[in-house]
């Protein structure tokens, strides 16, 4: 039987320290790729694609939780000019474009609030200024 | 999937050839009797390689030559070519087959490794604010090809209220140098991962791992007389290494970016270690070798090599001291030696005529070693403190292992040496002691030495002979009971109860720091910088952050890419009161008390728009602000964007 007190000759002992190192760091890796690819309850977020377009209601939604429906309001002051529903995946970035003048014309220059809803009801908001 | 195995292969492989071969090319020719160990000889070739990667980048850019893909893959192509030819020959590894490592030792190595790899693989992210500063320099190199003149630039205030508030011209920094930053710029180019992951983490994780296989390699070496010296440098592994191994300043530090520590605590092994095996060997190479190792740190880490120095002065005087004419008759022929004076002569012309750091072209030491402005946290530490900071077990062993080597070699020095002229027994007692005392002396009574340094990060420097010494100890204390016990029950009673209070407290404060993961926030801080970048990098509107609230918000910088300072930042509160920091009010101003007139000038004057800040902790007062539009918003974090007025 092997005992604790065996030595390893210079060629195998390099060998065994450099897997051993090698396969600490692959474990590592490892870690980070599954910690990278499990979604996280609650992390998505919101933002408008032009955060120096005042005229524009484009917006984006990036989702790091799970496969998420989420729910888009848009309103003005506090009359709701769009509704919609939008699928986004885990890890997906989704844009959203609209063509303003539609409800520029209903709301006209003021603050634009565009309030997100996931499925399990968590609410997010990003809001702007619209000068026309 | 198959990518990101890819992508990792191609970095290891990368990070091997820059931080690995050249080494071995080197040091094939340096210890061609093999006077070294397997670990030694590792331990050495990356330490060299380390060192080329560093002047090599100096002499490039001296040589006004791009530091680019193209010219690395040169570089190391020419390497790689060597170390191929090398190891095709058959004597690259020792005909004659010596044993090396026990299985005992793989057996801890392979724990530590376990021990260590878990904690990382659950907190390798890029998000501390330490290495988010580095990674900016390193991401420099990458970008512009160049070494970096370490500058900033930041907010001057107006004298007056009828003047603006500018934004100054770069002005020197004195803390950063060039060694913390070129190998990672230099693994980032050629494997072309980015610098935003995980990969300098790895890089730091690799270069704790082989100080810790230096501590033992260098605790084997010392104790050679000993016929205790392998259960010596076991014990030293264990204690350094897997007891409080994840405690600061190991794994906590390398999460943590703590560049500069890492680097400096392998060289400082290193140093020690070859010179040690200088002066048994009777090898000027290997005094060469260290000698260009303390280069090698001096363009690395300020503080490492400032301390480095009292500590070679502490062994040098003690030495003098025990048995001066050893340094006479052994030491002073080995520094005559054409292998020293050349390095010598290179290191001269490099510091002071190629490429001096900035810490001497802007007096950085003269703040370090006489700061007028005494701050707390630098005016030393109790023994309960230090205690706590260190391990309480590995400080008590520690230093009970300090005495007992200062009882020794005041017994040598009164009997034994005089008699022997044999001095060799107890090298490894005075540079033990030597190395530790005047660390232990700043880190009790900094006042004496009149050095300005937070003392918890001296403290830290201490760790490694206080765990050789922990060990010497411990080894000490069961031979002499041993040897004195008359009941081998009550022996092997007392010695495993000994063993299980040292190894249950170390590994319960291991257990302590296995925590929640943060890669849920430092992917969504990764994301809002991303995003500030793509829209504001190019932008003549002024972004700034909020740092207290922001974890790794330093990273931010990185998306820009236009000042070491830039995106300005909100900091901690204290800095605002103290005289020789953050002399400028504006960043606390408009994150603090954005509706005031002071704030308002701030934003007019320096055209700030964007806000990056926690959304938690200081959105209310946005939300209510009419002046402020909120354009990004995520889990924790948010960005608001100031509206212009049109005047």
């Amino acid at each position: 039987m092997i005992s604790l007190s065996h030595t390893f000759s210079q060629k195998q002992a390099t060998f065994i320290v450099i897997g051993l190192i090698f396969v600490s760091f692959w474990i590592a890796v490892l870690g980070e790729w599954f910690s990278l690819h499990t979604p996280t309850q609650g992390s998505w977020e919101i933002a408008f694609i032009e955060p120096q377009d005042d005229t524009s209601l484009d917006f984006c939604i990036f989702n790091a939780s799970k496969k998420n429906i989420f729910s888009y309001t848009i309103i003005q002051e506090s009359s709701v000019v769009e509704k919609g529903e939008i699928e986004v995946d885990f890890n997906e970035k989704k844009e959203i474009f609209f063509e303003e003048k539609k409800f520029f014309e209903k709301g006209g220059e003021g603050i634009y609030r565009i309030e997100i809803e996931d499925a399990s009801g968590k609410r997010r908001d990003i809001y702007r200024y619209v000068m026309l | 999937m198959l990518s990101f195995i890819l992508n990792n292969t191609i970095f290891f492989a990368i990070g091997a050839v820059v931080m690995v071969i050249p080494g071995v090319v080197i040091m094939y020719f340096l210890d061609k009797k093999r006077e070294t160990s397997f670990l030694e000889y590792g331990i050495f070739a990356i330490g060299v390689s380390f060192s080329l990667a560093l002047f090599q980048a100096i002499f490039l850019d001296v040589l006004g030559i791009a530091i680019n893909i193209l010219s690395l893959s040169i570089l190391y192509g020419i390497w790689v070519s060597i170390f191929v030819f090398l190891i095709r020959k058959k004597t690259f590894f020792q005909k004659k087959e010596t044993r090396s490592l026990s299985l005992i030792f793989i057996l801890i190595f392979a724990l530590l490794l376990l021990l260590k790899g878990m904690y990382f693989s659950q907190n390798a992210i890029p998000i501390s604010t330490d290495l988010g500063h580095h990674m900016y320099w390193s991401n420099f190199i990458v970008e512009k090809g160049e070494l970096p003149q370490y500058q900033e630039k930041e907010i001057l205030m107006a004298p007056s209220d009828s003047q603006a508030h500018i934004i100054s011209q770069p002005f020197g920094i004195s803390d950063l140098i060039e060694g913390e930053h070129i190998v990672f710029a230099f693994i980032a180019l050629l494997s072309q991962v980015s610098l935003i992951s995980s990969a300098p983490l790895f890089l730091l994780f690799f270069i704790h791992i082989v100080t810790a296989l230096g501590v033992y390699a260098f605790t084997r070496r010392i104790f050679t007389p000993s016929p205790w010296r392998e259960k010596i440098a076991l014990g030293a592994f264990v204690v350094f290494g897997f007891l409080f191994g994840i405690d600061s300043p190991q794994m906590r530090y390398i999460i943590g970016g703590v560049v500069g520590n890492t680097f400096g605590s392998f060289f400082i092994v290193s140093i020690f270690l070859g010179l040690f095996v200088a002066v048994v060997k009777k090898n000027p190479r290997f005094m060469a070798l260290s000698l260009f190792f303390m280069l090698t740190l001096a363009y690395t880490h300020h503080l490492s090599m400032l301390l480095f120095g009292l500590s070679l002065l502490g062994v040098g005087l003690l030495l003098f001291v025990i048995e001066g004419k050893y340094f006479w008759r052994e030491i002073l022929p080995l520094l005559y030696s054409r292998y020293v004076l050349g390095v010598l002569l290179f290191g001269l012309i490099t510091f002071f005529f190629l490429w001096t750091p900035a810490y001497i072209l802007n007096s950085g030491v003269e703040t370090i070693v006489a700061d007028s402005e005494q701050k707390a946290e630098h005016s030393g530490i109790t023994l309960q403190e230090y205690m706590q900071v260190l391990g309480s077990e590995r400080v008590l062993f520690g230093l009970f292992g300090f005495l007992l080597m200062v009882g020794i070699l005041l017994r040598g020095k009164i009997s034994k040496m005089k008699k022997q002229k044999e001095i060799e027994p107890f090298l490894s007692h005075i540079l033990l002691v030597g190395w530790f005392f005047p660390l232990g002396g700043i880190v009790f009574f900094p006042e004496i030495f009149h050095i300005s340094l937070p003392t918890i990060r001296i403290a830290n420097y201490t760790i490694i002979p206080l765990c050789i010494s922990a060990s010497f100890f411990f080894f000490w204390l069961v031979d002499h009971l041993v040897k004195q016990s008359h009941n081998k029950g009550i022996l092997i009673g007392t010695l495993s109860l000994l063993v299980i209070i040292f190894l249950s407290i170390g590994w319960k404060d291991n257990v302590s720091f296995f925590e929640k993961k943060g890669y849920a926030q430092a992917r969504e801080l990764h994301r809002m910088a991303s995003y500030m970048g793509e829209h504001y990098r190019e932008s003549e509107k002024t972004v700034m952050y909020d740092h207290i609230n922001i974890t790794g918000g330093s990273w931010i910088k990185l998306y820009f890419m236009r000042d070491y300072n830039y995106p300005f930042y909100r900091a901690h509160l204290f800095r605002y009161d103290r005289i020789s920091d953050k002399q400028e009010r504006c960043t606390l101003d408009v994150f603090t008390y954005p509706e005031t007139p002071e704030a308002e000038k701030c934003f007019k004057d320096l055209g700030v728009e964007l806000l990056a800040l926690n959304e938690v902790k200081d959105g209310k007062k946005f939300r209510e602000n009419d002046n402020f539009v909120k354009v990004y918003t995520g889990n924790e974090l948010s960005l608001y964007k100031k509206i212009i007025s049109e005047e």
